[in-house]
């Protein structure tokens, strides 16, 4: 117990001070958290919460973002290619740009970063790992990891694991995502691990493979008799649900009681069905290679929460890259803050994701934390016509609505001068198209026309998700003796 | 009052204090933070700190030590007493305790028998509350046995081999919160110091939670029944001088653990003595072996799944694990069968 105190106070005084943050202590803490949960049969986590939302008084958080603000931008004047150069061009010293001043430093475009990542990396780095984004809503952009920062998100995440899921020792996890997505999948199997919690990889695989793995009892000592956690990308989510009510399964058939889901947009029509489906919880989370570890969930309310410890979060206008105003879209501009983040160092990183700032203060359990809308989608990928724009957010909310069209859906926008066209992938049903057609005007979309096309191929410019990254199992058809690749 | 009867007094105030502990214990819950379990390198933490207050003690002037006791003792018993009183009593108990040891020391009636009954009123809450704050913070049977092996040793050279304790309580006996459970005052006076209290009283309040209630009563009866023993031997001048009392209170500590053990393989967590585990829900993992012979005597064609009930029936069977599942839940819904590869399979 006191040993629990001294560990939490010299983690507290490495992150108030950006020191390097010992992995040991972060190890100790778990170790502490699943001692607390052995002893007293449960976590107090309505208490743990309601410390982690409660919010810090703004001028101390203002002046530890000053602090760690100025030690990023210092160490990212002093360490990297990129910034030495930048700020030498605009003139800045790395003193002179403080939180006040911080606009005079424009955004950092993902561009510049995937051109050449090494302009990034700080030249006191020891890499150990460089991760590559799926490159579904463009081409990939890498970044360099040092095994500290590993260590340090695998820990954090495994606090995470069991503060805000509550995953226990008894738990097992099953990771639905592509195995090539080494980094938050790594991370998370080191999370489990530290938590206590079995894990099974079982990668973005056939789904009906998946579900009979999913179906298939875990009979092992100290574990629940089926996986209880799965980890998994919306679109793959969908693909497993739309699968699985094919093939007649019901939440019976699993063991499912909670979902993680991320990386792409999750819609209230796939998080209603999926819940449905699975009967299970489902936690949103918000996560991406280029910011890693900084991240987000979403809370009861809707909001999507930023962990301002391991960050800076803006939210500006696309074109002027102006503060946005209570209420209105922008794009999320994100720094990393070391001591969580220090071999690819990035200062105001515009990450393309478009969100809508609150209109007021949150009023949820995570109030403490800086909030907005759920993702609305990539600015890169966000159409316009006039000055309306349409929302990628918009588009799947009215397509996963209608199960009638295949999983996970496959869409592309035309746009006009009156209005988008709308080419979706999917049975060439009159009812169905005037039923999209009608939900499409009753959410006021400017959808000129919906298209269906039975072949995915035909739709023109078509959007990816990550269900499209799929990885082969073989498989044996024991009744006719034969093998194939499924 | 005589001696002897101070003794017994002494005893009778003892097992009050137990069976209040005792008490409290089942019907209060005491705060703790959300993460954290009182383990070894707490108790190392607490003995290192036992052992440099009575030389720090020594060295630092009256007034100071003095405030240091007062400080403590009145938190602690405000945070034994609110849980039972509320905030507003437990502020006058606390408060009206801490304003009366100070008020009697200060005026010079330190050594009078006001001061006496109401210096055990403030050590009889401060043992309650110090032992339930560390037995419901989840320390274990073996810890506090390690803890008070390491104190009797620890007692037997302060105050046998070394006049370390003895100046202590000397120094410490007329001030405010003295740590020290007395009855009687001037030379007829016994002392029974509250270390010593500490674990006659702690012991039985761990032993009810890792190994039941009837271990506890033997716990109590074994931690008393020293305190008792002690008594005799002081009331028939077996002993004369100050002895420490840990050097006979540890080993019946020690001993009934490795009783205990032998008779209960495992300590109970807080979770289970509160019945707020769940492990109880997590069904056993069944027998494998009807599930294997099933799948060594079929060896059928094409290879199925089988879905076996632990009696060896088969519920059902398809050509994926996820089939065969589902064919087995619709078969009997509330078992959950082992999954098993029925292919050409020899076993050794």
């Amino acid at each position: 117990m006191l040993d629990t105190a001294w560990r939490q106070l010299r983690h507290g005084w490495s992150v108030t001070t950006t020191r390097r943050i010992r992995v040991a202590d972060l190890h100790a803490l778990i170790t502490h958290v699943r001692a607390t949960v052995a002893e007293f049969g449960r976590l107090n986590r309505d208490q743990l919460l309601e410390a982690l939302g409660a919010a810090p008084d703004p001028e101390f958080r203002r002046s530890l973002d000053e602090r760690r603000w100025r030690a990023v931008v210092r160490k990212a004047y002093e360490e990297t290619t990129f910034y030495r150069q930048a700020l030498d061009r605009l003139g800045l010293r790395p003193a002179d740009l403080t939180l006040d001043r911080i606009a005079e430093l424009p955004p950092t475009p993902k561009a510049v970063l995937r051109a050449l990542p090494e302009a990034f990396v700080s030249a006191r780095a020891d890499v150990a790992l460089q991760a590559f984004t799926t490159g579904t809503t463009g081409i990939p952009t890498s970044c360099w990891f040092s095994a500290y920062e590993l260590d340090l998100a695998a820990g954090y995440g495994a606090l995470s694991l069991m503060i805000n899921v509550g995953v226990e020792t008894r738990d097992v996890l099953a990771l639905f995502t592509s195995s090539r997505a080494v980094l938050g999948g790594h991370t998370l199997l080191q999370a489990a691990r530290l938590a206590g919690a079995g894990t099974v990889v079982c990668g973005t695989i056939d789904p009906a493979e998946a579900l009979s793995r999913l179906a298939t009892p875990v009979h092992v000592p100290k574990k629940k008799p089926r996986i209880s956690l799965i980890s998994v990308v919306p679109s793959y989510l969908s693909l497993l649900v739309r699968t699985g009510e094919r093939l007649g399964y019901t939440a019976a058939d699993f063991g499912v009681e909670r979902i993680l889901c991320g990386g792409e947009i999750l819609t209230d029509a796939l998080r209603a069905r999926a819940r449905a489906f699975f009967g299970a919880e489902i936690q949103e989370t918000f996560a991406m290679t280029e910011v890693f570890p900084f991240g987000g969930q979403v809370c009861s309310h809707g909001h999507l929460h930023y962990n301002a410890d391991h960050g800076l979060v803006e939210v500006l206008d696309p074109d002027g890259f102006t503060p946005t105003a209570p209420g209105e879209v922008g794009t999320l501009v994100i720094t990393p803050f070391p001591p969580y983040r220090e071999t690819t160092v990035v200062l105001r990183l515009n990450t393309g994701d478009l969100v809508r700032t609150l209109a007021g203060e949150p009023d949820c359990e995570l109030a403490g934390q800086p909030a907005t809308s759920r993702l609305l989608g990539k600015a890169a990928l966000t159409t316009r016509t006039g000055d309306r724009p349409l929302y990628q957010r918009e588009v799947l909310e009215l397509l996963e609505a209608h199960p009638e069209l295949p999983a996970p859906v496959r869409y592309g926008i035309e746009a006009a001068d009156d209005g988008f066209d709308l080419h979706v992938h999917g049975p060439e049903d009159a009812v169905l198209l005037a039923e999209l057609e009608k939900h499409a005007a009753d959410a006021g979309l400017p959808v000129r026309k919906i298209v269906l096309h039975r072949a995915p191929d035909e739709v023109p410019l078509p959007a990816f998700n990550r269900a499209l990254l799929h990885e082969t199992t073989v498989v044996r058809d024991e009744e006719t003796g034969t093998w194939a690749l499924r | 009052m005589g001696a002897a009867v101070n003794w017994l007094a002494l005893c009778a105030a003892t097992a009050v204090i137990l069976l209040a502990a005792w008490q409290y214990f089942r019907r209060v819950q005491v705060d703790r933070p959300p993460v954290g379990v009182f383990n070894l390198r707490d108790v190392a933490f607490t003995f290192g700190v036992l052992i440099i207050i009575p030389p720090l003690y020594l060295d630092l002037p009256a007034w100071l030590v003095g405030s240091i006791l007062v400080l403590t003792a009145t938190g602690l018993i405000f945070l034994t007493t609110r849980p039972m009183f509320g905030g507003r009593i437990a502020i006058a108990i606390a408060g009206g305790l801490a304003v009366g040891e100070v008020v009697l020391t200060t005026r010079g009636y330190g050594q009078s028998t006001a001061f006496v009954v109401l210096n055990d009123i403030a050590i009889a809450l401060l043992v309650v509350g110090v032992c339930n704050i560390w037995a419901q913070s989840g320390v274990r049977a073996r810890d506090v046995a390690v803890f008070a092996c390491a104190v009797s040793v620890f007692d037997l050279v302060a105050v046998w081999l070394m006049p370390l304790m003895l100046e202590f309580f000397s120094q410490v006996r007329a001030l405010p919160f003295a740590p020290m459970l007395a009855v009687g005052t001037g030379d007829a006076a016994v002392v029974l110091g509250l270390g010593d209290l500490l674990f006659v009283v702690l012991w039985p309040l761990v032993a009810v939670k890792a190994f039941g209630g009837r271990a506890g009563l033997v716990a109590a009866a074994g931690t008393l029944g020293c305190v008792v023993a002690l008594a005799i031997a002081f009331s028939t001048n077996v002993f004369t001088v100050a002895v420490p009392a840990m050097v006979f209170v540890a080993p019946v500590i020690v001993v009934q653990y490795l009783l205990l053990r032998r008779r209960h393989p495992a300590e109970r967590s807080t979770g289970e003595y509160r019945g707020t585990v769940h492990t109880g829900t997590l069904p056993p993992v069944p027998d494998l072996t009807a599930a294997l012979a099933v799948a060594e005597s079929g060896n059928r064609r094409p290879a199925r799944f089988l879905a076996v009930h632990h009696d060896g029936t088969v519920l059902g069977t398809g050509s994926t694990p996820g089939a065969a599942s589902r064919a087995a839940r619709a078969a009997a819904p509330d078992v959950t069968p082992v999954l098993v590869l029925d292919s050409p399979w020899r076993g050794p």
